[in-house]
């Protein structure tokens, strides 16, 4: 429940300087009702000791397949600016689409491949390489001017490629060695997205939570928060949705 | 259904490729390949980090005698520079010249020989005579707790200390801009420096600070004496201890130890923690032949005397006092026994109204003392690798 509660609060925390080995893209629920519908989204993304954007994709080429892309940029620098870090990652996923009324059912299947960058005082540096599986099941309503979409992503996260400075300390190689021990992970994510506006042009408010036990211990962001907006870009091409 | 197989095929193609994900492959470094083999073309270094930091037994912590942090990759930076001949005029010297780690970073010339073979004025001071160099010397961060450097105490800081040993004329000649120049020319330095401070920029008060990091590394706390002193059973501080008899100790040890305590203890420090007097006259001559830290007072009480050394591994420091003139121990002992010379500033512990004290000691006192003294070698510390010549 709290899990849940911490998703509609607006989170702005802003801690000392963590080194971070993964954090949570948005689990994007795309509204997609019949083929042809494309949705382009920007968003901007922030966690507990970074920031950066996103971008996603969604074209229905057909009835009930889809294909979702998205890709992750994230960046941050400790307040006294001697640690900074970054993060990316690029993902592209299958799908199938269940319309109901105002509702969209999404089942998606993808992959993916990142790297999280960090750089601690005196030039030190961490850089661990993952591909990451997932299956993500998303709902999207839409009422008037409001879409409200939440999902469930499981992951499966491993971690290939390291290479880490030992000067990077003991605090970030001990996290490191766990990650190297633990991979590959299973793990949940959950999520919720807001979104006001009418066709094309939607504001987009969305939140994801990883679900681990070991989250902090492996060095990963819990949460991300992200505004931004998303277009349908399918209305260039279609003056109306057809009524179903 | 046939979309659905379509779906079904993607689906185990995806949990196929998640099959064929190798093991991790993680690699921890610290220096870059490229880097390293640069540095293992002229040193013997590990790939591995060296931990300098000083790690205290527990109960020496108890007593208060806490070393300032040590940053790791100054000091390896300053281990190179204390071994390296090219930071001085003739490129024959280096600080390690004068301190050699097999007897305690000091030397066994009576006084020590720089550049062009020109002869100093005092014995080379043992380096590995403290328990923690970083938790004894240096008044910057210990005020008058802290010990100041050479004989004369004329410098505050260990800083302050190689650099005045690196521009002196008969120790390396060399100056600022000389050393500077001298360390930029040696390919090796380039990554060190970029471990230390994140570039390589050289400059002389990176060097002076490396250097420092480095001695501040230094520590001799694992001998006879130390072990014992910790295991021995007892309430209360180290120094409380200190008055029984140890178990793992001989009774010609224990004797001496009796006989350090009171005899010698009031200057050199119970535990060989701290000297209890800064400087002393300890009357190796009637008149004043060296002023000593007079010399840089300018006080009339302070001439003649010097700095009072702290004794761990002092059966390895030889040739003994300020000029290097007592080859062995036995001739330190039959000085304090017999020969202490009525100096005007003579310490009043050693002495008896104008009179120098005698002490008298008999061949066998003379011999427990010794002994006693032999405890306070320090193998481990004289061994230790990570105070080594780095040179090929």
């Amino acid at each position: 429940m709290r899990r849940w509660l911490a998703l509609s609060l607006p989170w702005v925390v802003w801690c000392a300087c963590n080194s971070y080995y993964y954090a949570p893209n948005t689990l994007y629920t795309p509204h997609l009702i019949e083929r042809h519908d494309a949705e382009l989204g920007i968003c901007g993304l922030r966690g507990s000791d970074f920031s950066g954007f996103e971008f996603h994709g969604t074209y229905a080429f057909t009835n009930h397949f889809a294909l979702m892309a998205n890709h992750l940029d994230v960046r941050g620098r400790s307040p006294s600016q001697d640690r900074r870090g970054n993060g990316r990652l690029s993902e592209a996923a299958l799908g199938v689409y269940f319309p109901l009324r105002q509702v969209s059912n999404t089942v998606f299947v993808g992959a993916g491949t990142g790297q999280v960058f960090n750089e601690f005082p005196k030039g030190s540096r961490a850089t661990l390489k993952f591909h990451r599986y997932f299956g993500q099941y998303g709902i999207s309503v839409e009422q008037g001017a409001l879409r409200i979409g939440t999902g469930i992503r499981l992951n499966y996260l491993h971690y290939r490629e390291g290479h880490i400075d030992y000067r990077v300390g003991e605090s970030d190689v001990s996290k490191i060695i766990l990650i190297e021990e633990n991979s590959p992970f299973i793990f949940p994510e959950f999520s919720v997205n807001l979104r006001i506006g009418s066709r094309p042009v939607w504001a987009n408010l969305c939140s994801t939570i990883v679900e681990h036990e070991r989250a902090k211990e492996l060095g990963w962001a819990t949460q991300t928060i992200g505004l931004g907006l998303l277009l349908e870009v399918d209305h260039f091409w279609r003056a109306e949705r057809p009524k179903k | 259904m046939k979309r659905v197989f379509r779906y079904g095929l993607a689906v185990l193609l995806l949990l196929g490729i998640i099959g064929c994900e190798e093991q991790p492959d993680f690699e921890y470094y610290y220096y870059e390949p490229e880097d390293y083999a640069l540095l293992s073309r002229y040193l013997n270094i590990p790939q591995e980090p060296i931990d300098y930091s000083v790690k205290l037994p527990e109960a020496m912590r108890f007593s208060g005698l806490l070393p300032r942090p040590i940053d790791s990759d100054k000091a390896l930076l300053g281990r190179v520079l204390f071994y390296d001949k090219h930071l001085s005029k003739d490129g024959k010297i280096s600080c390690a010249s004068c301190h050699r780690q097999d007897i305690a970073f000091s030397d066994d010339k009576p006084v020590s020989r720089g550049v062009f073979d020109r002869v100093g004025t005092r014995n080379s001071i043992a380096l590995g005579s403290v328990f923690s160099f970083a938790a004894s010397y240096g008044t910057d961060l210990f005020g008058p707790d802290g010990v100041p450097f050479f004989w004369d105490n004329r410098a505050n800081t260990a800083s302050e200390q190689n650099l005045a040993s690196m521009t002196n004329p008969v120790e390396m000649g060399m100056t600022h801009t000389e050393v500077v120049r001298a360390v930029r020319a040696q390919p090796y330095y380039g990554p060190l420096f970029r471990k230390a401070y994140g570039d390589s920029g050289v400059t002389i008060e990176r060097i002076s600070e490396a250097l420092a990091e480095f001695v501040n590394a230094i520590g001799s706390f694992q001998s006879k004496f130390d072990r014992e002193l910790i295991r021995t059973p007892g309430f209360g501080s180290l120094q409380a201890r200190v008055h029984s008899d140890f178990p793992g100790f001989t009774p010609e040890e224990n004797r001496g130890k009796r006989i350090f305590l009171d005899r010698c203890a009031s200057c050199h420090g119970e535990i060989h923690d701290r000297p209890l007097k800064k400087f002393a006259s300890n009357g190796l001559d009637a008149t004043t032949t060296d002023k000593g830290v007079g010399g840089i007072t300018n006080l009339p009480e302070h001439m003649g005397t010097f700095k009072v050394p702290l004794l761990r591994n002092v059966a390895l420091t030889a040739p003994y006092m300020h000029d290097g003139r007592f080859a062995t121990l036995e001739e330190v002992i039959d000085h304090y026994s017999t020969g202490i010379k009525p100096h005007p500033n003579l310490s009043f512990e050693l002495r008896s109204g104008n009179t120098p004290i005698r002490f008298n000691f008999t061949p066998q006192q003379k011999k427990d003392l010794i002994a006693y003294l032999n405890t306070l070698t320090d193998l481990n510390f004289v061994n230790d690798n990570r105070f080594s010549n780095p040179f090929k």
